[in-house]
């Protein structure tokens, strides 16, 4: 307890020195005057008394040293020292202080910004318990046998029900199986009612996943059994939509829109029994209620597949539990064990790993273009302390005079660069605060589950700075500090002492600081043409040609209750948006562009008679008739739908050019047939019309093979297992002369009118989409053009201080120059061909190493390769612009040095 | 020999000095010095700066505390009193002690002649 005391004493001691300083003075002065006394009462004279008392008491200052080391911690008490030696220096040139600090906040800033999103992406587990251990699990079909060829492989991120549950029995390599379903529906609490998306799960669900509920309990086992499977549980959000009260125990009945129910039933009351804690959103972030479902196994039909998550047993390997998966299937269905086919029956894939992978590339190349970022601002920082090394040469000779070792002096100027490293890294920790918040907003997105889950930033509300990430910061401006101290530092120290190497050192120092320039430089060209790329890319994908006509569309979704009439409801609806002033036209259908959502039906095309089945499902479009006019859709050959295309007509279908072009080679497809449906029920249905290509799932997807029917030929016959026509509400599309917000208000009466009950939703207008889909190109290439911008402007300061330098150096050699009859252009181009000499050098290596390096953005890049000339040219020009501006200031002040006064200089 | 400093490791000094507060009561840092050196017997060649590292220890264990009086002839200074602690942890110092010299005793009793 003692020590402890003793031990807090010393390092307070360490902070605040001052009382027990003079109290120190005060003991010893009175010291020596009572040994001083006491001589004097012995018969020595006042003077001998003193002399006699000081030999005595002996060395002060020894005592003194005696007394601080053993009241405080002398290292610590001399790094104060420096520290507080290294303030004052630092106020005394605010100006470089100002530079430095600045130019290690953009570094230490962007990385602190960059390495957040790093590691709550890429390295922080996700937020269940031991979340290394899930694993989702993905089937590979082989494609069935047909004729004299194959169907295509397919492959699902789920499993079938009945090999799942005799997994769930026997397999030892996974501790919990687990399967959840989509649920949309609209819930109702009392008179509140309200449209959510849930998911129907296993009854092992919660106890795979482990996070224990906030209010009430979670879904167990015993939940999922015939007679106690109307419970639910609820989203937090769902919670405090509901009110946020006492929710436990309350009922809550579910509609059917025609949506997906996953097996709940419909219209009766299930009890409320626990809340999950805010920001559990499991499987994905459109959960907003769990109910159990009930596993049956039904005999018959075509499987039915649940998506399938499991957790591994510790130690167990994902490609362990896919072959044992494999086994069961093969034991359970009596086939022989599959031989080493070259793709596996069953992948496991761990969930963090599926996260994080759509974003890995991208974030390691941003984390490359920060890190280059950090190095070329210490560049800067090591020239500048360099050049600011020569002018303190005085002040560091006369302190190695007085008796400063060579330690002492690098320590101080040590404690100068780690001050300046951790005022840098402070500012640049302000600065990542406004990064992040600048990287959270381009990452944001539409929020629709319906537009897919591959536009969505993956963990986005998780990056923020936390306790890691300011832990890093620290880590870095030490390190960055260390890094760019210890150069000029130990060469200080080394030339002071070597005085007579002066002209010799200077020298030195000159070729470090243009070695370091080049490099600079080349890195700065290697980031430059990244950016480049990105940034081209992404304009690319910006101006590609989506299809279709985006602007002045506005789109939503009408949800009504009774599914069967949706159709009629459509047709209705449609017929009275038209009158509203404003809208050119309006179409409806299955989906609009980017919208997530395909089905594709096996097509048989006759071609002259001869039928031919195709390989692949191309895209099937279920649309109303105005649909494709609506959207701006272009019909290259034939016609398009028309509003006599109704039931009992005859049976028509447009084609897209794509899938013109692939299966009517050489023929004209207006006029032949295409079959759709069983064998026995086929419908044929004439190609009316040849429609150009849409980019249905994405800017950047090549468009696909596409037919269009009209809504009212879809077939009625069961036979024909058409998917459910609109799980949600069909989708309208209105083509406004103006904005297309202005006629949202009429648009919403008009529905009202027509069925009160009705949601409008999934509000968005056509362009807002398109753009939406494009967050994650744009993100980057903002990003990478900020980086990049300060690269370049970094390197130019850079190579502007070294000119200045060089210049300053050379001061005396151009005086002479100029008064022996040297002209002004004979000076600049002197320095700007010394500037030249740096530059391209620079250039070289940078662009021998972007060629090298810039085929690990392939798979960012859209509508371009890696080394995409006019990218590289034009950085190859811009560059030399930037250094050219960047050097003729140094150039010029050069022409105006007094001859007379530098011959003077020495 | 006599001038040479004595080379006293850090814990012994400090049994010293608490031994010499306890049994002369509170002490400026001469009177201690000088008390020290008495009881050597010849000019302890401590130099007396050494003796406030002891000083502050202790004043930082809150074994001692210091506190500026006047002697009787009037002068200011500081002097050291042993505290409660201050005389517990005396007492274990000098049971140690004790032990660790009667143990090199016993060494130097038992050597193989």
């Amino acid at each position: 307890m003692a020590s402890l005391r003793r031990l807090l004493l010393r390092v307070f001691n360490v902070i605040r020195p001052g009382a027990r300083e003079v109290d120190l003075d005060r003991e010893l002065l009175a010291h020596v005057a009572l040994v001083e006394e006491d001589y004097r009462s012995r018969g020595y004279s006042p003077d001998d008394a003193r002399l006699a008392a000081r030999r005595r008491v002996g060395s002060l200052a020894f005592t003194k040293e005696l007394h601080r080391d053993a009241r405080s911690f002398l290292w610590l008490d001399d790094l104060r020292r420096d520290l507080q030696y290294a303030g004052r220096t630092l106020r005394r040139f605010p100006g470089f202080t100002v530079v430095v600090v600045f130019t290690l906040a953009m570094g230490i800033g962007a990385n602190t910004a960059i390495f957040s999103a790093v590691h709550a992406v890429l390295l922080a587990p996700l937020p269940y318990p031991h979340s290394d251990q899930l694993v989702r699990v993905w089937e590979n079909v082989p494609g069935a046998e047909i004729g004299d060829g194959r169907g295509p492989d397919r492959r699902y991120a789920a499993m079938e029900v009945r090999d799942l549950l005799e997994v769930t029995e026997r397999a030892k390599t996974v501790t919990h199986v687990a399967n959840y379903g989509l649920v949309q529906t609209t819930a109702t609490v009392g008179e509140d009612a309200t449209r959510l998306e849930g998911f129907s799960v296993s009854g092992d669900l919660f106890r795979l996943i482990g996070v224990a509920a906030l209010r009430g309990r979670m879904i167990l086992p015993g939940d999922a059994v015939d007679g106690h499977d109307r419970v639910v549980v609820l989203s937090y959000d769902t919670w405090q939509r509901f009110g946020g009260n006492e929710i436990v125990g309350t009922q809550v009945t579910f509609d059917d829109n025609g949506g997906f129910t996953g097996g709940m039933t419909m219209g009766v009351p299930y009890t409320v029994i626990g809340v999950m804690p805010p920001g559990f959103r499991f499987p994905f972030d459109n959960a907003q209620f769990w109910a159990p479902r009930v596993q049956r196994v039904v005999a018959d039909s075509r499987p039915v597949r649940r998506e399938t998550i499991a957790r591994l047993a510790p130690g167990a390997t994902p490609d362990a539990a896919a072959a044992e998966f494999a086994a069961i299937r093969a034991a359970t269905r009596g086939s022989t064990p599959p031989r080493v086919a070259p793709v596996p029956r069953y992948e496991l894939i761990r969930l963090h790993d599926e996260v994080a992978a759509s974003v890995r590339p991208a974030l390691l190349v941003l984390a490359a273009a920060v890190g280059i970022v950090l190095l070329i601002a210490c560049v800067n920082v090591a020239n500048l302390l360099l050049a600011r090394g020569l002018s303190r040469r005085r002040e560091l000779a006369v302190r190695v005079a007085i008796g400063a070792g060579r330690g002492r002096l690098v320590r101080q100027l040590l404690a100068e660069s780690l001050l300046l490293a951790v005022l840098g890294g402070i500012a640049g920790t302000a600065l990542a605060f406004a990064f992040v918040r600048l990287f959270r907003l381009l990452g944001t997105t539409l929020g629709r589950s319906d537009l897919g889950n591959t536009v969505v930033f993956p963990r986005l509300a998780e990056i923020r700075i936390d306790g890691t990430v300011l832990g890093y910061a620290a880590v870095l401006s030490l390190g960055t500090g260390l890094l760019f101290g210890l150069i000029p530092a130990a060469r200080h120290a080394r030339t002071v002492i070597t005085q007579g190497l002066r002209e010799h050192s200077v020298a030195a120092r000159m070729r470090l600081k243009n070695a370091l320039v080049i490099a600079e430089i080349a890195l700065a060209t290697v980031l430059l043409v990244a950016g480049g790329l990105l940034i081209h890319s992404f304009i690319n994908l910006a101006t590609v040609n989506p299809g279709f006509d985006p602007s002045h569309v506005l789109t939503f979704q009408v949800g009504v209750r009774h599914p069967a009439e949706q159709l009629a409801f459509a047709e209705a609806l449609v017929e009275r948006l038209r009158a509203i002033p404003g809208v050119r036209s309006i179409g409806y259908a299955r989906q609009v562009p980017m919208v997530a959502l395909q089905d594709s039906l096996r097509l048989t095309i006759r071609r002259d008679g001869v039928e031919q089945t195709l390989d692949d499902s191309p895209d099937v479009r279920f649309v109303s008739h105005d649909y494709l006019r609506t959207l701006g859709i272009p019909i290259l050959a034939g016609r398009g739908l028309s509003d006599q295309d109704g039931v009992g007509q005859p049976p028509v279908i447009l084609i897209n050019d794509a899938l013109a072009r692939r299966d009517f080679r050489g023929t004209d497809p207006i006029g032949q047939t295409i079959l759709l449906g069983p064998s026995g029920r086929r419908i044929a249905m004439q190609i009316v019309g040849v429609v150009g290509n849409v980019r249905q799932f994405g800017l950047d997807r090549p468009p696909e093979s596409q037919y269009f029917i009209d809504m009212r030929q879809i077939p009625t016959d069961p036979a024909f297992r058409m998917p459910p026509m609109f799980p949600v509400g069909a989708y309208y599309a209105v083509r406004t002369v103006g904005e297309p917000t202005t006629v949202l208000a009429d648009i919403r009466d008009v529905v009202h009118q027509l069925d009160p009950q009705a949601t409008v939703d999934r509000i968005a207008t056509m362009e807002q989409i398109v753009s939406n889909s494009m967050t994650r190109p744009r993100m980057y290439a903002v990003l990478i053009a900020i980086f990049s911008a300060i690269a370049v402007g970094l390197a130019a300061i850079g190579l502007y201080g070294v000119i200045a330098f060089a210049v300053s150096q050379r001061t005396q050699e151009i005086g002479i120059r100029m008064a022996l009859g040297a002209q002004r252009h004979q000076v600049i181009g002197l320095v700007l061909g010394e500037s030249g000499l740096l530059v391209g050098v620079g250039l070289v290596i940078g662009l021998v190493g972007a060629i090298l390096a810039s085929r690990y953005l392939q798979g960012l890049l859209f509508g371009l390769t890696p080394l995409d000339p006019p990218t590289f040219l034009s950085v190859a020009v811009a560059f030399p612009t930037v250094a050219f501006v960047a050097s003729y200031l140094p150039a010029r002040r050069a022409t105006s040095i007094d001859p007379l006064a530098a011959l003077r200089t020495e | 020999m006599a001038n040479s400093p004595v080379q006293l490791l850090q814990g012994t000094l400090d049994l010293i000095v608490l031994q010499a507060l306890s049994t002369m009561g509170p002490l400026h840092a001469y009177a201690l010095a000088a008390r020290l050196e008495q009881v050597a017997g010849e000019p302890f060649p401590l130099n007396q700066g050494t003796l406030y590292p002891a000083l502050v220890r202790l004043e930082q264990r809150s074994d001692i505390k210091g506190t500026w009086r006047r002697t009787e002839h009037g002068r200011d200074a500081k002097f050291y009193a042993i505290t409660k602690s201050g005389l517990r942890a005396l007492e274990g110092e000098t049971v140690r002690w004790r032990r660790l010299a009667g143990f090199i005793d016993k060494l130097f009793v038992t050597r193989p002649s």
